[in-house]
């Protein structure tokens, strides 16, 4: 069994960090709102603010895992705090992990409606530090970053995510363009 | 029976809403951007014949689809992350215990061709070839050591084993199993350490816990660090990188 | 850290950070050489790569690992000789045809590769004339002579809990090798070939000794067989060494202690 501890802890690592990429990648394609005709603004939102709570919740899994995995050495106070016994490869995780539960728990509608929108915008900005800092993280402390496997699908993701954020990235520039006329 | 139904209760006035409730909006409440609601007829422009009772700008949508934007894609992104997340479990679990049953190719002529010239020397040698200290806790179904046939199916070769010194009431002692075709045949309880091994003085000391009770680098001016093994992504953040750069900055190449 | 004449120089190679640091020669050819040797090496003997000569053999492509090796054949059966014979030496603990190689294969015997190749790397400098060196391969180390100021060169016992403290300093005047093995770089990897299980019982082995390619395998043997271990290394002739559990106690044999300084 203490072996499936340390099975589970990769695995949800890995898929955590790919529903929090998606989920960016979803958000970037929404707020640009240049996605056609076929698949409505609504679809794209639900699935947007679907993705990210599955990558906390993959996320809260992935860490309560590895506490449980006896050999990790993890304490209750790495999960939480980084500090110089697990080292920055946690630590760098356990920031991401804060900052995505500022950009996920603020957009719940009850408490987002409450918030002046260009604040909670600037707060759910934090999703993209989040990100790399878990990439950080993945590279630092993964037990499969040496696979190639994992490399290959790294560049793979990194590359298929250009494309969203290229058009995010046009959406402001086109925007503040326009508005500048 | 008799009595006029209202028509604000009038099943017939909204032919969208099956259930018969007159406030459909409430379900879509939670779920992010969803239609507006269809507007409740207001009362002026009730008719008990219910025909058109919404607004007839708001288009007519599916049953399935009121449950909410995206449904199938969240159920679907949900089960793939399940499944994913058991797959890669299972598959890691599977990388382990076929490593842990690999057969020894320097003596697997088959597989390698490399000469087998260490295998020529123990083959045919009856055991016991080597002794190998065992944990007596473990449930058996360990790999033996320089087989001397190839234990492709990872049962004990037969020999002599002893297994690890433990402590009791009576002294410490060894528990010495002999396996002939596969089986343990013969179980010895042996003293130690009367089996040649040396007892060794060992000095034991406790380090400090906290770090600032701890030898700090700086002060110990050490040149090298021996620990683990550090990958060449955690030597960016590890203690030996800082110790070469202050070197490489002090005027060394 | 006082300022000293000399070489030194950190290449990113076999997959962990190699410092050298020469105290008695000047020329940059001779780091030029010890770097071409370690990327020689990392080619025909890196388990990460699926053309090595090593992941070839684990995977049973006998042909193309000999035609890659080159003119490194003769390398490549000692190591596999060296391998068996310390798979002896340690009782089947030490086992590089135990664990599955990252590309797959069925061989990886990395943990001998790294000392022998600091070893073949120090053997290269000592032909060239130079006698106070050390090479640090990912933290394991050989010492020639001795250090800065003409005293023993310093080593430290990373503390099996704080990354930016030591355990202990030991003083080695060469020629001596040190090895540690522990979880706490890249957690449960070590696995005791003996029931496929992940090795934990101690935070950390060090081994001294005259080489480092058995020290490490040493360090890894000491480390798999926990305390017990420390009886079996003193039956190996030369060699010394520790073990830190994971409650931070600290035990050691005379011989090991009288290398330690603080």
């Amino acid at each position: 069994m203490n072996s499936w501890w340390w099975y589970l802890t990769r695995s949800t690592g890995i898929v955590a960090a790919l529903l929090s990429v998606a989920a960016l990648m979803w958000g970037f394609y929404f707020s640009s709102r240049n996605m056609g005709q076929r698949l409505k603004a609504n679809w794209w939102l639900a699935l947007h603010n679907w993705l990210g709570g599955s990558a906390l919740v993959f996320t809260a899994l992935h860490m309560l895992v590895s506490f449980l995995d006896s050999e990790t050495g993890l304490r209750l106070v790495d999960l939480v705090w980084p500090n110089d016994v697990a080292g920055w490869e946690i630590g760098w995780g356990v920031i991401a992990f804060w900052l995505f539960c500022l950009v996920v728990l603020p957009s719940v509608a009850r408490i987002r409606r409450r918030l002046p929108r260009s604040l909670w915008h600037a707060v759910h900005l934090l999703a993209i530090p989040a990100v790399v800092l878990m990439a950080v993280h993945s590279l630092q402390a993964g037990y499969d970053a040496d696979a190639r496997a994992f490399t290959r699908v790294f560049a793979l993701v990194v590359g298929l995510g250009m494309y969203p954020l290229s058009v995010r990235v046009l959406s402001v520039l086109h925007r503040r363009r326009t508005a500048a006329t | 029976m008799s009595r006029p139904i209202d028509p604000l209760l009038d099943p017939r006035r909204n032919p969208r809403t099956p259930s018969g409730s007159a406030r459909p909006a409430a379900r879509h409440s939670g779920q992010g951007r969803a239609l507006p609601p269809p507007l409740p007829p207001s009362g002026a422009t009730a008719r008990p014949t219910g025909a058109a009772g919404a607004s007839p700008r708001v288009p007519q949508r599916p049953a399935g689809k009121r449950k909410g934007p995206a449904r199938g894609s969240k159920i679907a992104s949900l089960a793939v992350s399940i499944s994913t997340t058991l797959g890669l479990a299972a598959l890691f679990a599977q990388q382990d215990t076929t490593s842990a049953a690999a057969t020894d190719p320097l003596l697997d002529t088959t597989a390698t061709g490399v000469t087998p010239t260490s295998a020529a020397v123990t083959a045919g040698t009856t055991s016991p070839a080597t002794v190998v200290t065992l944990d007596p806790a473990s449930t058996g179904s360990t790999v033996a050591p320089t087989p001397t046939t190839a234990a492709a199916s990872g049962g004990i070769v037969d020999g002599t084993y002893l297994g690890t010194p433990s402590t009791n009431k009576w002294g410490t002692v060894q528990v010495q199993a002999v396996y002939s075709g596969g089986s343990l045949v013969d179980v010895q309880i042996l003293s130690y350490p009367d089996r040649d091994r040396k007892s060794v003085a060992i000095n034991q000391r406790s380090l400090p816990s906290m770090i600032n009770d701890a030898i700090s680098i700086q002060s110990s001016d050490v040149a090298h660090i021996s620990g683990a093994t550090y990958t060449w992504k955690s030597y960016k953040v590890s203690l030996q990188s800082a110790i070469d750069a202050a070197r490489s900055a002090s005027g060394l190449a | 850290m006082s300022v000293t004449a000399g070489l030194h120089h950190v290449e990113m190679v076999m997959g962990t950070a190699v410092s050298i640091d020469v105290l008695d020669a000047d020329d940059p050819e001779l780091i030029d050489d010890l770097v071409r040797w370690f990327h020689r090496v990392d080619a025909v003997f890196s388990p990460y790569r699926a053309d090595s000569v090593v992941s070839r053999i684990g995977l049973g492509d006998l042909a193309e690992a000999v035609a890659g090796a080159g003119d490194m054949v003769a390398e490549v059966l000692d190591v596999l000789h060296a391998c068996e014979e310390m798979k002896r030496l340690t009782d089947g603990v030490f086992d590089p045809w135990a664990v599955q190689a990252p590309t797959g294969g069925r061989f990886d015997p990395s943990g001998y590769v790294k000392g022998w190749s600091v070893e073949s790397a120090a053997a290269r400098l000592e032909a060239r004339g130079c006698r106070r060196f050390s090479i640090n391969a990912g933290g394991d180390i050989v010492v020639r002579g001795r250090g800065v100021d003409d005293g023993a060169w310093r080593v430290g016992i990373r503390h099996p809990h704080h990354s930016q403290a030591l355990a202990a300093v030991v003083g080695l005047v060469g020629p001596l090798a040190i090895a540690t093995s522990g979880s706490y770089e890249r957690g449960a990897h070590v696995v005791d070939p003996r029931d496929g299980l992940t090795a934990n019982s101690i935070a950390s082995a060090t081994v001294i000794g005259p080489s480092l390619a058995e020290a490490d395998a040493f360090a890894t043997t000491l480390y798999v067989m926990g305390l017990d271990g420390l009886a079996w290394l003193s039956l190996q002739e030369g060699y010394t060494g520790c073990v830190i559990t994971h409650d931070l106690q600290m035990l050691s044999t005379d011989a090991f202690d009288a290398h330690l300084v603080a």
